[in-house]
């Protein structure tokens, strides 16, 4: 079967290099790609956010499944996009991606249904958020950007002045862009941070 | 499913700034049986259930983001895709085709796969352009790839890396190669690691040099 990657990092490389252990595979396809995976795979010069170009490229060449590797493309719906044509891809569509793409919606959801996790408040309002720092708030605090910020979105601010300068950055100064029109306000944690490995088909996990 | 553990600050004794990842290791000794149990009824199926409840069936990859705190492990955040590095370091460890379990995932058919991971560890060190994640120079030569060819359980995993002109491969990036290297336990791993990323050469290499280093306080 014809595999095609979306990704150009480290990650893509490693998932390239697993796939190319598949005997089900003969050729592997990788946009963009890098100079490693191309050990592995024909690299396409097609971005990871063209997600009508890298549908089209997986029509034309009987793509039998898509592999997005990145967090930008599943939250950006690609996977809704290659569905919508009848192609086969490995992700979640864009309404389940939102789980890692919107702080606010899974803290939300992590409350409703009882899941373990830190104390938080969203905002919309930078205002609000400076009033809740200045009269609930105890130090330290973390603020974190909504949406996707390449993992830096996280300020851990140990005054409240520090706290009103990340407010600023993430809120007003939109030093993560549209990531930080929403604001959520965490519970600050210690302890060991570990990350865990699922794959889940909707339902088993 | 299996664990990982990453480090996130750009410089030693998790100082400097916050970067993608500067290295990574797999399985995390604190994770422990006692956690997965917990996290297996409290966090994982209710989490897929959840979202599955909502309209939203999850359909890929999760990688959940834990802290380990005083009231029992807490969701820090969740990843919709397999975080890089921790592929890296995950992914060199599963006995599985991988194609045969995304093929499962896709049709709803996980249930009859049995996910295995090698009762071994691994070890990932990122080499990166020294300056990053702030300013820093590409373009930059780089030597050593063959050392990699033919030896089991080393990697040299690319980020920013691209053919020049030449053809000769140089940096293209902040982040530039994961030297990833398994062994029969977390020790071995990062001692075979950092052995292997003395085999790549470039002028402004930078990487962590306590990579691991929480293995010691396990």
């Amino acid at each position: 079967m014809k595999v095609l990657i979306v990704g150009s990092g480290g990650r893509e490389h490693a998932i390239a290099w697993s796939v190319a252990k598949s005997p089900k595979v003969d050729k592997i396809y990788c946009a963009p790609g890098n100079a490693g995976i191309s050990e592995y795979a024909e690299c396409v010069n097609i971005g990871a956010m063209e997600f009508e170009k890298l549908a089209d490229f997986a029509a034309d060449h009987a793509v039998d499944l898509t592999i997005i590797g990145m967090d930008d493309p599943l939250v950006g719906g690609v996977v809704d996009v290659f569905e919508e044509r009848g192609l086969k891809v490995f992700g979640p569509r864009k309404n389940a991606a939102i789980l890692e793409g919107s702080k606010a919606f899974s803290k939300d959801l992590m409350k409703k249904y009882k899941i373990p996790t830190a104390a938080y408040e969203n905002f919309d309002d930078p205002e609000k958020a400076l009033e809740y720092l200045r009269t609930q708030a105890k130090f330290p605090i973390v603020l974190k950007a909504d949406g996707l910020a390449l993992g830096k979105g996280v300020l851990i601010c140990n005054t409240p002045q520090e706290a009103e300068d990340g407010v600023k950055e993430i809120m007003e100064d939109k030093k993560f862009g549209n990531a930080g029109n929403t604001l959520v306000i965490v519970e600050f944690m210690t302890g060991r941070e570990v990350s865990v490995l699922s794959v889940v088909d909707g339902r088993t996990i | 499913m299996t664990s990982a553990q990453d480090h996130k600050r750009a410089m030693d004794g998790d100082q400097g700034l916050n970067t993608g990842g500067m290295g990574t290791f797999s399985p995390s000794p604190f994770y422990t049986k006692e956690v997965d149990e917990f996290c297996q009824k409290y966090i994982y199926q209710p989490t897929v259930d959840a979202m599955a409840s909502e309209g939203r069936p999850f359909k890929g990859i999760i990688f959940f983001g834990l802290m380990l705190t005083a009231d029992g492990p807490k969701v820090l955040e969740y990843n919709a895709r397999f975080g890089d590095p921790e592929a890296q370091v995950v992914l060199p460890r599963m006995k599985n085709d991988i194609i045969e379990v995304m093929e499962a995932c896709v049709n709803g058919t996980l249930d009859q796969i049995d996910l295995q991971f090698e009762d071994n560890a691994a070890v990932c060190v990122v080499l990166a352009s020294e300056g990053y994640p702030v300013k820093y120079e590409k373009g930059i030569p780089m030597y050593g790839f063959e050392n990699f060819k033919d030896k089991d359980g080393y990697y040299c995993f690319h980020a920013g890396t691209k053919f020049d002109e030449n053809g000769q491969i140089v940096t293209n990036g902040g982040r530039v190669l994961g030297i990833t290297a398994t062994g029969s336990d977390l020790k071995e791993a990062r001692k075979n690691a950092y052995a292997a990323t003395e085999w790549i050469t470039f002028a402004n290499k930078y990487m962590r040099q306590d990579i691991g280093k929480a293995i010691d306080e396990a």
